[in-house]
């Protein structure tokens, strides 16, 4: 079996390679057969994910990695490194190095130094080479002593706010290393088997239901390419790199929403995922820097340095970071993740992003890219572990979110777009479980990952092949009575429907059951009554009731129904899916059925998480006592008796609602709803897109017009003005290049006598 | 000043000046010939000087390089004169005002203005007439300077 | 002259032989073809003799091995094998032997001048190079203007030669020896000149300097460059705008920044100068330039305004301060990713060219980025690296460069120079900008551009092979830029030469 330091680089370099090679051989070679080199790089890439797995999860297990977590760093390339130049000059500069200096060279005047034997000849040249190696190292960033003095300001900063343990690190806090380093972890090896099986299955589901399409291997490639920087941004071992990638898949995501980019609703859906994107991007960035400036490092490893997230400073109990900064980095991160994970404030671009191609959806938009913010968050937690307000933010944005999705998704008509609010409203729950800040909660959050990762992209590859079989048509209200042409879709989506509600033994009951029970934890045991996770705790319990409206009011609409109704532009498309579409719908089916019950039941999934670093400094020094095992385990059963009991109530009121000729009922129950206005309220999409508009988007086109009025006046004026003059003074210089050559003897002699002019007199 | 200093200062000076001369001539002289035989000329002040400093040094060095700039100097003639044949086969001439078409695209053409020939405002002296018949001498053609 | 000594000369011997076999050999055949291959395989023979000698960081004579000696030897024969493979094709008018020939002369010039410890040695192997090059310039096409560019270099490089020359003269009367070694010696004897030569060792620095700058193209001494660059064929140009500039360089810090240790501060004004000037000059005229070679002439003009900075900076700083960035490893770097950019750049140009027309307008490139996209990529990359764009070579060699500048600036020991550097940096990034303006305007003119007609490209696959190496090189070192750092870095020749070193090296 191969080593991690040789699995970890394949993984994300296979899809690369993919992606590099779809997007050269593609337009001319592959063509039609555009999707292997996609398929197979990513088979390829979840067989070595899950070998990673097995090989993390056994040596995870070893005793010595228990209390601290295990961790496993592969430097692949260090691009640029000061830290050395520093050192040595640092050991130049040590009593020894004088010594040294003292015997080899004897100073002479004015700084020249001269060598005086031999011996010190060699001696002499062998250092200066080890100098001159590192120096050369360090050349590439430029950053010299002087350079790096601004730092100590933040230096003394960061030390007031950091427990005293660490503060003699603050020498080293002008290193500067920009190192790919990829880590492998129990978290990121979960993150990874999740991204690379999940893509394996949309790349296979997406050679059927992209087929004929002209951007083939454009498609491939993208998608390669978001594997790519998706299985990067869950294995990079520092801030930087996470950035850089988290940028990637969110170029990634524009590509592909935007992949159909002549439709003009494509189009301004893909700037709108991006410019929302960049509100989120702007804080993560903010808090990268003020990382930087109060740690001196983004490592989240050890290396010449304390890693932010190194085992070393993780040893300590104290908290990482105290105070103002430190609730400061994590709100900053908190609306790095908000963005990524289309989280209240700024979830309204993923509903909109689902004018691009199904598969894409459930890859992107379910199971991925948007979960990057939850593995940022749990990764963090750390951080977040200082400092109670910032959990309380991320806990209440997740409950709120929640909310908010499932409200909103009662409503909608859209097939995706109900899927893209579920979707909102899951991540919500996951954000809550973030924000107990707790081993049970950022393991329960994973859990939901996990799962939520398999039922969503299940539902969203499921609504695909409804969509593709409808050609193109996904408004609920134009089809129904489907399950009699559709027996496999109908069947993968009742399943993936159970497990997004919560059904017992589906998937999403036990992931959904460990987050209200890590929020419980919160509020039910000691004599602290948090009264913010209480009321968390209940609006989202009342949440799964929505959660089942919602899940099955477009199931019973689409599947149900006295007749089969098939809108026109179907053709002669209404029949099942190719096997290329239901193998995937199949497999993930089994997977949203019997995961979470596995999982549950082994237990592995959350002790294994709990070998993460970062977990694990949760799990030495957490922040409340913790309750005894059995108290939990009573909590947890009954609040599992009283979800089922809820999502039960929920599905038989859909039913009652929809199914059958009673569907009248749901319009009559909807008409004093609709007086009331909630049902505006909620179609309207709770009216977050006007209302940006009018506040955010008109006074910033205002402030633009303003500004590109003053630019084109008087900047681009005087930045015209300055761009003459070169020229200006070239037409100027011309006549002197006149041919002759006398004249250009005479130039070169008048050069010298001005030069010895200048020195003689 | 001692007399070996006041020598090496005597033909330092004659090779400043045969330097000094060979660039004037360069600069001033429009035949292609005797611009070469003037930077000619430049190397035999160098020459110079580089001789008188290896006797003052007393270090055979410097005689050394003479050789070479001597042996360098015959190579470069024979490069000039290959040079120079081509050229005049071209344009007939020996004139390297001739060869400016390379030059800054917007700038004019060197034109070459004829310098009318030095005439005494005075009344010639009166001479006496010479015995048998004055040679007829065909006007010479001043489009451009015969003997620069 | 011993056994040593003739084995470290192999390279240059193996070079000179093949040279002299490929000149006598063309005389009884009328062949055009195989000489190219000739050639190739002399430079790869040199290059195994190369890499039998020895590095030794300090002392040698007549032959330096220090860092300085073996990079420049090194990038000469690599310079030599792009240019065989970017003229692989025979020249139309005849002549190709002698133009290989004198190729690989000139190329053991280079190799010479780099590692020579004598002054006899540095105006032989200058020579070496300037001889065959009016022999190059002549050959290929024989229009007026092939004519007139190697007249006109034929002229001002015998004065540039005659202005060195005179310099030597005075470094040697300074010195009484034509060795570097001892040449220094005698500058860093506390009042080791004699009374009243200050003003021939004025004198030396000016003129040395001046000569050896009409190599590197600086201002006022780059005339000849773009009307003859404009005149020959873009391989000479290519040749033309690297070659002596790597000769140059090489003495110049040998003589100007070594031998000369109290000459610092004579030469640091001039340097100084000539690279404000150089750097400014070039590249305000070059945005009025629509001849590619001329173009391309005048870029060249402003690198050595760069080039020069890197030298300013090192005379300024001649101890290197730990931390500090040294202004000759900056500058053999800079050289490195200018010569890969500038050769690719006439590489192209050649292959786009045919047998009977060449590449002459910026116009003749338009639309070349629909119609030939790689090698429209290709240019595109190599004027980027020109620019200096990140994650291109050339970026790196800037920011060398300027680094250097202004780790001179924040020295304490080189305080009082502090302005003058800053100001030099300022105008070097000032006039990186002002050269964005025209090499964008190729880029422009490639890809926003309609195509006027069909390019031919009949310019043969070795000018393709060769433009693709640069690319790779210009990608390459941009991307992974320490391994050339850190030789270009060990190009800093040793100060600490003390007599005993060059005695024991010496006959006397």
């Amino acid at each position: 079996m191969p080593e991690i330091s040789q699995l970890l680089p394949l993984i994300p370099a296979l899809p690369l390679a993919a992606a590099m090679l779809t997007a050269v051989l593609g337009p001319r070679l592959l063509r039609k057969q555009s999707h292997w080199p996609t398929v197979l790089a990513l088979a390829l890439s979840c067989t070595a994910s899950l070998m990673l797995l097995c090989k993390v999860h056994r040596e995870a297990g070893q005793e010595e990695y228990e209390r601290s977590g295990y961790e496993k760093i592969v430097t692949l390339y260090t691009w640029a490194n000061v830290d050395e130049a520093y050192e040595s000059d640092l050991r130049l500069r040590s009593p020894e190095g004088t010594v040294v200096i003292s015997q080899g060279r004897k100073p002479l005047e004015n700084g020249r130094l001269r060598q005086q034997s031999p011996e010190g000849a060699t001696v002499n040249s062998r250092r200066d080479d080890s100098n001159k190696d590192s120096l050369a190292t360090a050349a590439p960033l430029g950053l010299y002593n002087s350079e790096v003095i601004p730092f100590q300001g933040f230096t003394s900063l960061a030390n007031d706010c950091r427990p005293e343990g660490t503060k003699k690190q603050g020498a080293t806090i002008k290193n500067f290393r920009i190192e790919i380093a990829l880590r492998a972890d129990p978290l990121t090896a979960v993150m990874l088997a999740v991204i690379t099986f999940v893509s394996t299955l949309v790349a296979i589901y997406s050679i059927g239901y992209m087929h004929g399409d002209p951007g083939y291997w454009r498609f491939f490639s993208y998608i390669s390419l978001f594997v790519f920087s998706m299985t990067m941004l869950v294995s990079a071992s520092n801030f930087l790199l996470l950035y850089v990638f988290w940028e990637a898949v969110g170029l990634c995501s524009y590509l592909l929403i935007g992949f159909w980019c002549e439709k003009p609703a494509a189009a301004a859906a893909g700037m709108k995922a991006f410019l929302v994107n960049r509100i989120g991007d702007f804080g993560f960035a903010l808090g990268i820097f003020l990382i930087w400036t109060t740690f001196g490092t983004l490592d989240f490893h050890d290396s010449t340095a304390m890693g932010v997230l190194g085992k070393m400073r993780l040893a300590s109990p104290e908290p990482i970071v105290n105070g103002a900064v430190g609730t400061a980095i994590c709100l900053l991160l908190l609306l790095g993740a908000c963005g990524k994970s289309a989280q209240f404030p700024l979830h309204v671009w993923l509903p909109d992003a689902m004018e691009g191609p199904t598969p894409v959806s459930a890859l992107i938009h379910a199971a991925t890219m948007v979960t990057a913010g939850v593995y940022m968050l749990a990764r963090c937690m750390p951080l977040f572990a200082a400092s109670p307000f910032a959990l309380h933010a991320v806990a209440v944005v997740g409950g709120l979110t929640a909310l908010i999705g499932a409200v909103v998704a009662i409503t909608q008509t859209d097939l995706k777009r109900i899927l893209a609010y579920s979707t909102i409203s899951h991540l919500g729950y996951m954000f809550l479980a973030m924000g107990a800040g707790t081993v049970l909660g950022v393991t329960a959050g994973m859990f939901h990952l996990v799962t939520h990762a398999f039922f969503k992209a299940l539902l969203f590859l499921a609504a695909g092949s409804v969509m593709h079989a409808m050609g193109g048509v996904i408004d609920i209200r134009r089809f129904g009575g489907l399950r009699r042409i559709m027996p496999v879709t109908h069947w993968t989506f009742l399943i993936g429907g159970l497990a997004m509600v919560g059904m017992i033994p589906f998937a999403g009951f036990y992931s959904k059951d460990a987050i209200l029970l890590a929020v419980a934890e919160k509020f039910s045991f000691g004599n602290h009554v948090d009264l913010v996770y209480q009321t968390l705790y209940w609006t989202t319990f009342g949440g799964i009731f929505l959660i089942a409206v919602y899940t099955f009011r477009p199931f019973l609409l689409t599947f149900y129904g006295k007749d089969t109704v098939i809108p026109p532009e179907a053709g002669h498309h209404a029949h099942e899916s190719p096997l290329s579409m239901t193998g995937p719908l199949v497999i993930l089916a089994l997977g949203a059925a019997f995961l979470g019950l596995y999982l549950e039941k082994t237990g592995g999934l959350a002790e294994f998480l709990a070998g993460t670093p970062s977990v694990a400094y949760l799990n030495r020094y957490p922040l409340a006592p913790e309750p005894s095992h059995e108290t939990l385990e009573s909590l947890h059963s009954s609040i599992g008796r009283q979800s089922t009991v809820m999502v039960a109530a929920g599905i038989l009121f859909t039913i009652f609602l929809y199914a059958g000729s009673r569907r009248r009922l749901a319009d009559r129950l909807a008409g004093p709803m609709k007086r009331l206005g909630l049902y505006q309220l909620s179609f309207g999409k709770l009216f977050f897109d006007p209302l940006y508009r009018l506040f955010v988007v008109r006074p910033l086109e205002l402030f633009a017009q303003a500004c590109a009025w003053f630019d084109n006046r008087f900047i681009d004026g005087s930045v015209n003005l300055v761009g003459i003059l070169p020229k200006l003074l070239g037409a100027a210089l011309r006549p002197l290049q006149g041919g002759l050559i006398q004249f250009y003897a005479l130039a070169m002699i008048l050069g010298v006598l001005i030069f010895l002019g200048v020195l003689l007199l | 000043m001692s007399p070996e200093i006041a020598l090496l200062n005597n033909y330092l000076i004659v090779g400043a000046i045969l330097f000094g001369l060979g660039l004037i001539g360069f600069m001033s002289r429009r035949n292609m010939i005797v611009m070469f035989l003037a930077a000619e000329m430049m190397l035999q002040g160098v020459s110079l000087s580089l001789v008188a400093w290896s006797r003052f040094r007393n270090d055979f060095g410097g005689q050394m390089l003479v050789i070479f700039i001597i042996a360098v100097a015959a190579c470069e003639a024979a490069i000039a004169l290959g040079l120079v044949t081509t050229l005049f086969q071209r344009s007939g001439r020996l004139d390297i005002a001739d060869w400016h078409a390379l030059r800054e695209a917007n700038q004019p053409a060197f034109v070459d203005e004829p310098i009318s020939e030095e005439t005494s405002t005075e009344e010639p002296l009166p001479t006496l007439a010479r015995a048998g018949v004055a040679p007829q001498v065909p006007p010479v053609k001043t489009d451009y300077r015969p003997n620069v | 002259m011993t056994y040593q000594t003739v084995l470290q000369l192999l390279p240059e011997i193996l070079l000179v032989a093949f040279a002299v076999a490929i000149y006598v050999g063309s005389a009884f055949s009328d062949a055009q073809r195989g000489w190219n291959r000739a050639a190739l395989a002399g430079v790869v023979l040199a290059a195994c003799a190369l890499a039998t000698v020895h590095y030794h960081p300090a002392g040698g004579y007549p032959l330096f091995q220090d860092g300085l000696a073996l990079f420049a030897r090194w990038m000469a024969l690599a310079l030599a094998a792009l240019y065989i493979l970017l003229s692989f094709k025979p020249l139309p008018g005849g002549g190709t032997p002698e133009m290989f020939g004198s190729l690989l002369l000139i190329v053991a010039g280079v190799m010479l001048a780099a590692a020579a410890a004598d002054l006899v040695l540095i105006f032989v192997s200058l020579e070496l190079i300037s001889i065959p090059t009016y022999i190059l310039l002549y050959l290929g096409r024989r229009d007026a203007l092939q004519q007139e560019s190697a007249a006109k270099y034929f002229y001002l490089s015998v004065l540039s030669s005659a202005i060195l020359l005179y310099g030597f003269s005075f470094l040697y009367g300074l010195a009484g020896s034509t060795d570097l070694h001892n040449i220094h010696d005698v500058f860093l004897d506390a009042g080791g000149l004699p009374q009243g030569f200050e003003l021939f060792a004025k004198l030396a620095a000016v003129l040395a300097i001046a000569g050896l700058s009409f190599r590197l193209t600086a201002v006022p001494f780059h005339f000849y460059a773009p009307d003859v660059y404009q005149g020959t064929t873009h391989a000479n140009a290519a040749l033309l705008s690297v070659i002596p500039k790597l000769a140059g360089l090489a003495v110049l810090v040998r003589i100007a920044w070594w031998a000369m240790p109290d000459g610092g501060h004579l030469a640091l004004g001039i340097v100084a100068a000539l690279a404000v000037l150089s750097m400014t000059l070039g590249n305000v005229l070059a945005l009025w330039q629509d001849n590619l070679r001329r173009l391309m002439a005048y870029s060249s003009i402003a690198h050595a305004g760069y080039l020069l900075l890197g030298l300013a900076a090192a005379l300024a700083m001649r101890n290197i301060q730990p931390g500090a960035w040294d202004g000759i490893g900056a500058m053999m770097f800079y050289l490195c990713v200018y010569a890969a950019a500038t050769i690719g750049t006439f590489a192209v140009f050649e292959h786009l060219g045919g047998s009977t027309r060449r590449v002459e307008g910026i116009d003749e490139l338009a639309g070349l980025g629909r119609e030939k996209p790689t090698v429209a990529a290709m240019l595109a990359a190599f004027m980027f690296s020109l620019t200096g764009i990140p994650i291109l070579a050339g970026f790196w060699g800037k920011f060398q460069i300027f680094g250097s500048a202004l780790s001179v600036a924040s020295d304490a020991e080189t305080a009082f120079l502090r302005p003058l550097f800053i100001a030099l940096a300022v105008v070097g990034v000032l006039n990186a900008a002002v050269s964005a303006a025209y090499y964008l305007r190729i880029v422009g003119a490639m890809y926003f551009r309609a195509p006027l007609g069909k390019f031919r490209a009949e310019g043969g696959t070795g000018a393709l092979l060769a433009a693709a190496l640069c690319c790779l090189l210009v990608l390459g070192l941009g991307l992974y830029p320490r391994p050339l750092l850190r030789a270009s870095d060990r190009a800093r020749p040793q100060l600490e030469i003390v007599g005993q070193v060059s005695n024991l090296s010496h006959p006397k």
